[in-house]
């Protein structure tokens, strides 16, 4: 057996076990990678049922705190005048010879009738929008930025760029309490003096926007994973999620707070 | 007894042992045949034609004739039915298209081995190391695609992982025992050696296959492992 044969034999030899060792590290990584990678797929699946979880139960929680809220407004302010008015209509009954006591009687009647007609059209509105209904989207926030322009310290602002589109009832119904939620968080906790609202329309789909002066956004309410903590916000959440909707929370070198949300048709 | 005799001795011994070896993945492929997925049976029938082929060449080498025409026969055969496993086991890995392609290089190799540059007395390099080139890069790539896609939630239970992982340690083993065979011819003992670890490395893969055998689950979803 000569040298080169020694040579090549052991040359062979060293090359099949260097292919060998490749092969089987391919094989380990391969088992090793395969396994973190399914790992890591389930416990992200996991963490998202959760959260999915989450937001279901507090639209449930909002929802019945919202009608705990009816049902207090019914009992406080509706139940409080109609026994009042029930109480006067019993004295006019009792007191028909006096008509000075009689007329003023009638009158405080009539007036708490007015204040009951008053409250039930105000619960009403909150329920259900006839606007939204009747006459969509844009003209229903039209209405709602103007009444929280009126009532309170607030200056709102609402600007409409787009055609006219009237979207799914559904769609519609989604944006307009997305809109009204913000809203109300903006009055409770930012003490801001100026909201912007932009809604942007056409065929492709919708985005709004919603911006004001208050103080920065709580970064709590967000967690390092993306998701919202608060219950409001969960709220929006879930609903953007119903829609298929991308919700952004920025704050602009303007110092002002920006909530994105758009929606595709 | 040298060095030389001992390795000659246990070479020989290897190679009948790998011969005859092949018929546990066979006994239990047919004693779970209906639990075999499509892809797995063509393995089967491969594995069958193997048998028939190294048993013929047993009783050729006992008669002291050459055999090396049924090597050639062997390899290009094995190359073909086991690029159909993979091809049937997922349309998209394997397209009709890169078969073809494979099946005519695979082909003119053998060919040129056998006819042109080589006859079917002498061994056959060249179709052989193609062949194991195709096959490992075959196999990375099946790997690879599983790594990806991910839709196998326990590779030990794929019946294709551990075919895929027989035909990567058996081609990835022998791709330099096929290549400088040519080189060898010269010493007997190197021959012996390095073809004695060829068996060894035609055992493993076997093994694999029974596995493969084993853990083949038809139809039923769960164990599927069709890569997309």
């Amino acid at each position: 057996m000569d040298t080169e044969e020694i040579d090549i034999s052991l040359l062979l030899l060293f090359a099949t076990m260097g292919m060998l060792l490749l092969a089987f590290s391919i094989i380990l990584f391969v088992l090793y990678y395969q396994k973190q990678m399914i790992k890591q797929r389930y416990q992200q699946r996991e963490r998202e049922v959760d959260y999915q979880r989450e937001l279901l139960e507090a639209t449930i929680r909002t929802k019945e705190l919202e009608q705990k809220r009816i049902s207090q407004d019914l009992h406080d302010d509706i139940g409080a005048l109609l026994s009042t008015i029930k109480l006067n209509v019993n004295l006019i009954a009792r007191k028909t010879d006096d008509k000075e006591n009689l007329v003023n009687l009638i009158r405080q009647a009539k007036s708490m009738i007015d204040d009951v007609i008053a409250n039930v059209r105000s619960i009403s509105k909150d329920l259900l929008p006839a606007t939204l209904e009747e006459f969509g989207l844009i003209s229903a926030i039209d209405e709602l930025c103007g009444r929280v322009h009126d009532s309170t310290p607030l200056n709102v602002v609402f600007n409409h760029k787009g055609n006219l589109y009237r979207y799914d009832s559904n769609i519609e119904l989604a944006i307009y309490r997305i809109l009204q939620e913000l809203l109300n968080n903006i009055l409770k906790h930012a003490g801001a003096t100026h909201i912007f609202v932009q809604l942007n329309t056409d065929l492709d789909g919708l985005c709004l926007e919603i911006r004001d002066n208050g103080v920065a956004f709580n970064p709590d309410l967000i967690d390092r994973k993306g998701k919202v903590t608060g219950l409001g916000l969960k709220n929006i959440e879930s609903r953007a999620n119903m829609l298929g909707a991308k919700i952004n929370y920025e704050r602009s070198e303007t110092e002002e707070n920006k909530v994105i949300i758009r929606v595709s048709n | 007894m040298g060095a030389v005799d001992l390795i000659t001795i246990i070479s020989k011994k290897l190679a009948q042992g790998s011969a005859y070896m092949i018929m546990g993945p066979i006994l239990i492929g047919f004693l779970r045949f209906h639990k075999l997925e499509k892809h797995i049976r063509i393995l089967l029938y491969y594995l069958c034609v193997s048998a028939m082929v190294e048993m013929y060449g047993l009783f050729l080498v006992e008669k002291g004739t050459n055999n090396l025409f049924l090597f050639h026969i062997s390899s290009f055969v094995e190359i073909i039915f086991l690029l159909f496993v993979y091809f049937k086991e997922s349309d998209s890995f394997l397209s009709k298209s890169n078969l073809f392609i494979l099946l005519i290089v695979n082909s003119f190799f053998a060919f040129g081995d056998a006819f042109l540059w080589g006859t079917l007395k002498d061994f056959n390099p060249y179709s052989l190391t193609i062949g194991s080139v195709i096959l490992i890069f075959v196999s990375i790539r099946y790997y690879y695609l599983l790594m990806k896609n991910l839709n196998v939630k326990r590779i030990e239970r794929s019946a294709m992982f551990w075919v895929n992982t027989g035909v990567l340690i058996y081609y990835a083993g022998n791709l330099f025992t096929f290549a400088g065979t040519k080189f060898l011819s010269g010493s007997l003992s190197d021959f012996y050696l390095m073809w004695g670890l060829h068996s060894i490395m035609n055992i493993v893969m076997l093994l694999m296959f029974s596995t493969a055998f084993i853990w083949s689950r038809e139809a039923k979803g769960f164990h599927r492992n069709k890569l997309v």
